[in-house]
């Protein structure tokens, strides 16, 4: 095996060796599949009090797409995690001895992540398309499980999910304090850009910067959220583009990391 | 096994900011040896030896093994096993430690289970190292060294934490380390802690070289106490035979073996009451050289700390 091939492998070791990547997993199934059941419910009992305006035939993929629209902080954490959890505990050094080279060390964390939030992607739309499925097909609406669109979105989501896991790697080597980058991902995530993405549904000019924030670029890859619901004003780029930028912020943050950071001394 | 190699610090300095942690360090440490890397607490030792893996850049000058850099060696694990901190994450246990540094490293996996057993960690390897004692983390640091079987040994106050039984069970396995042709370097800020295991040493302190030699190099050679019923007839046998001596704390010290003390007292016919060589001569010169003395005692009625209980 190669000096990467190795690196890869001990990284998944050093994920699969402790409790986190369960308990996240865990949690993210029981959130993602909870929330897809309640918003089913919400839309489909009392559409008229739910304050969204859902364009005919998307009621599932708003439903299916909480996955990564609620679930997407997930990946990151653990993304993060990788990078934060090494600098909490002091093992950079024992990471560093066995492969002094470290932008191999830094690119097996990717993979490791990639592969990761792969996972936590299927598993999330498992959860979210399987309850919001039975909630849909109880109450007599469509499921669109028999078109291509929805399996296609599906397969968006877990790209979306391994993309956003790798910018938690980058943003836990640009950031490698374990608590700091928790309070940044969580401050950002769950009240900057949602507040900044719901002043833009209503304000004009600020759409247009709105739907480069990486929670927008990742709802425009998917394809649908409640904030696509939210009105028809919402700006949102195409799925590909919406690709392109979240990874963008995914190498932005890995490139400025690894020449801050990840070359330090380990003291 | 892999083969010892030369460790050289070739006039090698660090500096974190305006702080001169090392200066101009420059020594060599030989393979099939012991060697003792001493100083004070903040003396540079931990820095040093974090330049010789490669964690930390020089500011000038070099640290290699076999004339390598660290980060240049082509199967690190193999050739160089290292024990700094004993840090772990609290969540993992040893084994699965010890897996993820033998697949990064290409040791098979085997080897765990090995030298788990070497260091006698097994009974207590599937647990998480989060409740390990100091001690238990010092065994799994060394096991981790020991994976690739290598011919360098770089440990970082391997004793600290130790048991009496643990100190005297790695005394042996450093031993027979270097007794097999490995390089065995190893810090500590006691000399008392590493005498009877090292046969070099190298002392620092305030980041600058103080010694670097043999350890029997290090003292002025053997010191004994000596005393007679008629002690001006012994210390006039004693000069006779070209001794230096001086009175420490009422006793009569000499620069020499007591074996060659006894003789020169047994030649001149005078009759010993008391014959020992002095422990902590060594000691005594590790501590002159590191410049470190014990803080002076308080003056007699002095007050007293606030919150502490009056004497």
């Amino acid at each position: 095996m190669t000096g990467f091939g190795r690196a890869v492998a001990s990284e998944f070791v050093k994920l699969f060796s402790t409790r986190m990547w369960w308990l996240l997993l865990l949690i993210l199934v029981g959130y993602v599949g909870l929330a897809a059941a309640g918003i089913a419910l919400a839309l489909t009992l009392a559409p008229e009090q739910s304050g969204m305006t859902i364009p005919p035939g998307a009621l599932a993929a708003v439903v299916y797409s909480v996955a990564t629209a609620s679930g997407f902080v997930f990946p990151v954490i653990l993304g993060a995690m990788s990078v934060t959890g090494e600098v909490r505990h002091r093992t950079l050094s024992t990471t560093f001895l066995a492969t002094p080279h470290r932008a191999p060390v830094l690119a097996a964390k990717v993979v490791v992540a990639a592969v990761a939030g792969a996972g936590y992607g299927v598993a999330a739309s498992l959860a979210t398309v399987g309850l919001g499925a039975l909630v849909l097909g109880s109450s007599g609406e469509p499921t669109a499980l028999d078109e291509s669109d929805t399996w296609a979105m599906i397969a968006r989501m877990v790209l979306a999910m391994a993309i956003w896991a790798m910018l938690g790697v980058g943003l836990g080597v640009l950031v490698p304090s374990q608590v700091g980058s928790i309070v940044a991902i969580l401050a950002f995530t769950q009240f900057v850009e949602p507040i900044v993405r719901t002043a833009a549904a209503f304000v004009e000019p600020l759409g247009g910067v709105a739907k480069f924030l990486p929670g927008a670029a990742g709802d425009a890859l998917v394809g649908a959220s409640f904030y696509t619901a939210l009105g028809p004003s919402a700006q949102t780029l195409e799925w590909w583009q919406g690709g392109l930028v979240l990874a963008g912020y995914a190498v932005a943050f890995l490139v400025a990391g690894a020449a801050t950071f990840w070359r330090r001394d380990v003291t | 096994m892999a083969a010892g190699e030369t460790i050289v610090f070739d006039d090698m300095s660090k500096r974190f900011g305006a702080v001169h942690a090392v200066s101009d360090l420059t020594f060599t440490v030989e393979p099939g040896r012991v060697t003792g890397f001493l100083g004070p607490n903040g003396a540079g030792k931990s820095t040093s030896l974090r330049v010789l893996l490669g964690l930390v850049n020089p500011s000038t000058g070099t640290a290699t093994i076999g004339g390598a850099r660290y980060a240049t060696l082509r199967d690190p694990v193999r050739r160089v096993g290292a024990a700094l901190e004993a840090t772990f994450h609290p969540g993992r246990s040893a084994r699965a430690h010890l897996s993820s540094v033998a697949v990064a490293g290409g040791i098979p996996r085997a080897r765990v289970g090995e030298v788990l057993e070497l260091v006698g960690a097994t009974p207590y390897a599937d647990r998480r190292v989060g409740g390990y004692s100091l001690g238990m983390r010092q065994r799994l640091a060394l096991a981790t060294a020991l994976l690739g079987d290598p011919g360098v040994l770089v440990l970082d106050e391997p004793i600290n934490g130790l048991d009496p039984e643990g100190i005297r069970w790695i005394r042996g396995l450093l031993r027979s380390l270097a007794a097999e042709g490995r390089t065995v370097l190893l810090s500590s800020h006691l000399l008392s802690e590493v005498q009877q295991t090292v046969d070099d040493v190298v002392v620092i302190a305030g980041g600058r070289l103080r010694y670097t030699g043999p350890l029997a190099g290090l003292g002025t050679g053997p010191v004994t106490i000596v005393d007679a019923p008629d002690r001006p007839a012994l210390a006039a046998a004693l000069q006779g035979a070209g001794f230096a001596l001086r009175v420490d704390a009422g006793d009569l010290v000499v620069d020499a073996d007591p074996a060659d003390v006894g003789r020169v007292a047994q030649a001149a016919g005078v009759a010993l009451r008391e014959l020992r060589q002095r422990s902590g001569g060594l000691e005594d010169e590790f501590l002159a050289l590191v410049g470190q003395e014990l803080p002076p005692p308080p003056p007699p009625g002095s007050t007293p700390i606030p919150g502490e209980a009056p004497r």
